[in-house]
């Protein structure tokens, strides 16, 4: 694929994410996809994920555990097989209303038109901060249901 | 200038910064540069800077601080004014020996041939966990003897 067609597969991402279209995002994945968070202590959604289950257990982990305030991916760059897009994101932890946000960096790798892999960056010390304010049971198992309901009050 | 001559640039500012040659690498900077980076309690080196003078402390103060062990930009993108390079660091804290690494992400605007922002992203619990470990003592303001730059040396 082009690197055009990159950037509009990774819009077509973001889109269905806003949404809370989880069947789309969901699609858009390579069977074999590597999703990597950094580590962080505390936080159950953090680390690295393989597969379309593993990775809908975590968007099922970072919805219940926490709800999204404002989600904005701003400049998008392409190079090969690479997509790099720069945005901002704020969170309230559902458990106790704690705020954090930063700036964030996706890194995209696009193959045979689906995305194979997928790392943030983002500055991790303010979700740890917020969780070790919220008490050890601010990040939430799994709720059953939406895959995505990262807009929902 | 046109993205691939951006990208070009921000490799000469690598070089220069490798190369521990701080007067090339400020050089590089416009006057008033922006110079972000996540602020972290007890870490003297995060926060936001502007300008040349402070951008030199800030280097001053990451040197006097910590070793840099690996120092590698892996690949970059550009699009209109704007850069971005993915990489990778390790470091070890002089104070106590301490080891934390992480991948980066950069972020510059180049203006007129110039560095107008730089931008860091990176995974800030690490560093801020290397030096909690590190306790008190650890984080150390420049000596007068401090080169700007001696990421490299030991």
């Amino acid at each position: 694929m082009s690197e055009q067609a990159n950037i509009d597969l990774v819009k077509k991402f973001y889109k269905a994410y806003i949404q809370g279209d989880g069947e789309t995002v969901l699609s858009l994945m390579s069977p074999g996809i590597e999703w990597i968070i950094p580590d962080m202590p505390g936080i159950a959604f953090s680390g690295t994920r393989h597969g379309k289950e593993q990775l809908t257990e975590f968007f099922q982990t970072v919805a219940a555990s926490q709800q999204l305030r404002r989600f904005e991916p701003r400049e998008f760059f392409a190079g090969g097989d690479k997509v790099v897009v720069l945005g901002h994101h704020d969170w309230t932890v559902r458990a106790s209303c704690v705020e954090f946000g930063s700036d964030w960096a996706h890194t995209f790798t696009v193959q045979d038109g689906a995305i194979a892999a997928f790392s943030q960056m983002m500055d991790t010390y303010q979700v740890v901060e917020a969780y070790r304010q919220s008490g050890p049971a601010a990040v939430r198992a799994p709720v059953a249901g939406a895959i995505l309901r990262p807009m929902l009050q | 200038m046109n993205e691939q001559a951006n990208i070009d640039f921000v490799k000469q500012c690598y070089a220069a910064y490798m190369a521990a040659d701080a007067e090339k690498l400020l050089s590089y900077m416009a006057p008033d540069v922006e110079w972000n980076v996540a602020e972290l309690p007890n870490i003297e080196f995060s926060g936001d800077r502007r300008g040349r003078q402070e951008v030199g402390e800030f280097f001053q103060q990451v040197a006097a601080n910590q070793i840099c062990r690996n120092f590698e930009a892996k690949e970059f993108f550009a699009n209109g004014d704007r850069v971005v390079v993915l990489g990778h660091y390790d470091w070890t804290l002089r104070e106590s020996g301490v080891e934390w690494g992480c991948d980066w992400v950069h972020i510059f605007t180049v203006t007129d041939g110039q560095v107008a922002s730089f931008q860091e992203l990176l995974d800030s619990y690490k560093v801020f966990d290397a030096y909690r470990q590190s306790g008190d003592t650890a984080v150390r303001a420049p000596t007068p003897g401090d080169a700007i730059l001696r990421p490299f040396m030991h």
